[in-house]
């Protein structure tokens, strides 16, 4: 279990922590019209897509556009969600100072509300990337992906809640942040539990407001604006986000959870310098290789050891970049893990399988 | 549905229609008038409605083109309700409209008070005056109120104040003169850049800089420099009021080249014996001292007086009348005073608006710490810049961030508390 930022000498790490800091302050040095420009762009292409889905859904008869609208209205929701939403969440264009791209008011398309996604997401999972015990995007509470975790039966289980959690993932998103884990099956002694317990009221009646009007619009409001189309409009939206749901549960998997990334003690990551943060955030993270296209539909997510690194940074320019974080990761003896999607995912899934049952002792001692 | 909601929100925003209709000027502040009759009692523009938020001129006005249409505030209050539900989102994204409606005409908004730049009319080497034509949604305004006006250059909106320079027109144009500040984004941008055809945003019109509504008989008016652009829209109403006002107007300013309206000035002064008008130049006979303004004072007597200009100016304007016992008879405008930056690294002061306290920060620490020290507890999560969590909204004032020594010192940008240090008096929002 040796861990590869162990053998970096303290000058090394320092070192990366000036190279990663020179990098990013000269992205924001370069900020401006280009930036604005892309954002702009995309919102633009989800709104439209999302208009021409949503129409086709409404006016069409046939399957053909009913097939359509399902795939436009699809690539609406999932561009919103993962280029604009959670970019835009991040505070990636805040220095834009324009309020409809504004990190603390944003609402995205979907049943999680945003101030709790910012909690989690912002706060503990770009914080705490990968501490077990703080990190709770870790298998989400439900699937073990690392050796370190403990062994629990339900994790025989997890090739199945993988797939359930994959078509329900914008719900399992939701109540992330109201820690169910801890809520249900916590003690009473311990102190994040308690904490969870006396959240949860408020919590949750945010969570039922935001997932009802998510509910309200996809199946109440655009089927009765066209009443005699109401079933193809519900039947339609509904497959959009499901296909939303499991196209964001896949990427974001190949995020952390490829064969190579690490997890991390709280012991370790005690007493961090900004350098040890660096290294641990791209010793969690995985790439995917692929099109400049894919990488928008992903929300470049596809370079999530750029994001983790600068999660603030206008998400497009990571690609840019990506050739010098590699290159001082090789430099400095670091693995920067990439791939292709099949082999990402297949990654994913191989580990998923893996870990479902328990770690023979011999292994975790040994490994 | 939603196409009768497009329908409404078209029939309402549309084009950029002279504004004479009897919404738009019963939403504001009386004109002054000579005629001596008492003005409406809801329309007092120096009331304590007042305010600098932007809603002084508009305190019976909408905030949106969406509730135009009903006419009793309850009824807009409802309107405005279930339009702006988030219930009906996305039909109701007013961003996602007016990015629509923007793509037909740019001045197009349910939001928000477009305008086109009519003209760009050269007043001296560094000033320039811009000639608005706002939207359906400006509201008017009344002589000597001031405008937030958003430009976007390099991808980032910058917010500024200026003055409007021309009363009430009946032609709709608004006039607002910039002056090129060394350094000044906004003003720069204005002075150099702004040609006709271009769009910019405005606020509503706000201020109480205004004239009485009942013209007295003497009015005294004193500026320096850039301060002359809202007095210039009080000398132009009482011009056009043509009643018996006698005025005395002193402008200071570096030069005669300097003197922004120079030609307007000297037509006036030439054409009507009421109004007196004394330039100062200081290239020839050095600054008002405080001898020259405290007989300027003396000569005021009671008369209302209007002042306008740099900090340092005001101070002394405001001495002479207090020592000439006129105090109450002295209105100022001013404004954007910019934040001036203290690398002496001392000890800033910090005003917490929504707590309403003030606390102290020291030199290099974080405004996260120093407000918790103060015994306030904002919002906050990894303390490191990551999560943005305690973002909060910089109302004035210089910042620094800690990590890598960047200088926010535009007003109204976000900064994050646990990495950002004072460099100067800071107002934020917390």
């Amino acid at each position: 279990m040796k861990s590869p930022a162990s053998n970096l000498t303290r000058e090394q790490i320092d070192a990366i922590a000036i190279e990663l800091d020179g990098i990013r302050d000269e992205i924001l040095g370069d900020l401006g019209e280009r930036d604005a420009a892309h954002i702009r762009r995309v919102v633009r292409l989800a709104r439209a897509s999302s208009i021409a889905g949503r129409s086709m859904l409404a006016f069409g008869f046939t399957p053909v556009s009913f097939g359509a609208g399902v795939a436009l209205l699809s690539l609406g929701k999932i561009l919103e969600n993962m280029e604009i939403g959670h970019n835009v969440m991040h505070g990636q264009y805040d220095w834009m100072n324009d309020p409809s791209l504004d990190s603390k008011t944003y609402e995205w398309d979907n049943v999680c509300d945003s101030s709790q996604w910012r909690h989690y997401h912002n706060y503990e999972h770009h914080t705490f990337t990968n501490v077990l015990g703080k990190d709770r995007d870790v298998g989400y509470g439900i699937i073990r992906v690392s050796e370190d975790q403990y062994w629990h039966p339900k994790h025989l289980m997890q090739p199945v809640s993988n797939v359930l959690l994959s078509l329900l993932f914008q719900w399992g998103v939701g109540i992330h942040d109201m820690d169910p884990m801890r809520v249900m099956l916590g003690s009473k002694d311990d102190e994040e539990s308690r904490a969870a317990r006396a959240e949860f009221p408020a919590k949750w009646r945010q969570f039922l407001r935001k997932a009802g009007r998510q509910l309200f619009k996809d199946y109440v409001l655009f089927p009765l604006l066209t009443p005699w189309n109401a079933p193809r409009v519900l039947l339609g939206n509904l497959s959009a986000n499901v296909i939303r749901n499991v196209w964001t549960n896949v990427i974001i998997f190949c995020g952390h959870f490829p064969e190579g990334t690490r997890v991390y003690t709280q012991e370790e990551t005690a007493t961090e310098s900004r350098g040890d943060w660096y290294v641990r955030q791209m010793q969690g993270s995985a790439n995917i290789e692929g099109s400049s296209w894919f990488h928008v539909m992903t929300g470049h997510l596809s370079h999530q050891i750029e994001h983790h690194l600068f999660p603030d940074l206008p998400a497009h320019r990571y690609p840019e970049i990506a050739g010098r974080v590699r290159d001082l990761c090789e430099r400095n003896g670091l693995p920067y893990n990439t791939g292709s999607f099949a082999e990402q995912y297949g990654s994913v899934l191989s580990r998923i399988f893996r870990f479902a049952l328990p770690t023979r002792a011999t292994q975790a001692q040994t490994a | 549905m939603s196409v009768l909601f497009s329908v409404q929100v078209l029939t309402e925003t549309i084009g950029s229609v002279h504004k004479c209709s009897p919404m738009t000027t019963s939403a504001n502040p009386e004109p002054p008038r000579t005629d001596g009759q008492p003005p409406r009692p809801s329309a007092s523009p120096t009331g304590p409605s007042a305010s600098p938020t932007g809603r002084s001129a508009s305190s019976t006005g909408r905030s949106a083109s969406l509730t135009r249409r009903s006419a009793s505030p309850n009824g807009r209050s409802s309107w405005t309700r279930i339009l702006s539900s988030p219930w009906l989102s996305p039909l109701n994204d007013t961003a996602a409209i007016d990015d629509l409606l923007g793509l037909v005409d740019p001045t197009w908004s349910v939001a928000a008070v477009r305008a086109r730049v009519v003209s760009v009319n050269r007043e001296t080497d560094d000033a320039s005056t811009l000639v608005l034509r706002p939207n359906r949604l400006w509201l008017g305004h009344v002589a000597g109120q001031h405008v937030q006006l958003t430009v976007e250059t390099g991808g980032r909106r910058h917010v500024r104040t200026f003055s409007i320079s021309s009363p009430p027109r009946a032609d709709g144009l608004v006039h607002v003169t910039v002056k090129r500040r060394a350094g000044g984004k906004v003003s720069s941008w204005l002075a150099d850049s702004a040609a006709a055809g271009d769009v910019v945003t405005l606020s509503n019109p706000a201020g109480d800089f205004v004239l009485p509504p009942v013209l007295p008989p003497r009015i005294v008016l004193v500026s320096a420099g850039s301060g002359i652009t809202p007095v210039m829209a009080l000398l132009r109403t009482i011009v056009e009021a043509g009643g018996p006002t006698d005025v005395l107007f002193v402008h200071t300013s570096r030069s005669r080249r300097d003197v922004i309206f120079a030609h307007e000035l000297e037509t006036i002064a030439r054409t009507h014996p009421r109004i007196e008008i004394r330039l100062h130049l200081t290239e020839e006979s050095g600054r008002l001292d405080a001898a020259q303004i405290s007989s300027i004072a003396a000569e005021a007597a009671g008369a209302p007086a209007f002042v306008c200009g740099p900090e340092s100016f005001m101070t002394s304007v405001r001495s002479a009348w207090g020592s000439a016992g006129n105090a109450e008879h002295l209105r100022f405008e001013w404004f954007g005073a910019p934040a001036r930056e203290n690398i002496g690294g001392e000890a800033q002061s910090i005003s917490a608006e929504h707590s309403g306290t003030r606390f102290t920060a020291l030199a290099g620490q974080s405004l996260l710490v120093a407000a918790e020290n103060a015994g306030l507890r904002p919002l906050y999560g990894c303390r490191i810049g990551v999560c943005h969590t305690c973002k909060c909204h910089k109302i004035s004032g210089v910042t620094e961030d800690l990590r890598d020594g960047r200088i926010s010192d535009e007003p109204g940008e976000m900064i994050q508390l646990c990495i950002s240090t004072a460099r100067s008096d800071v107002s934020i929002e917390i």
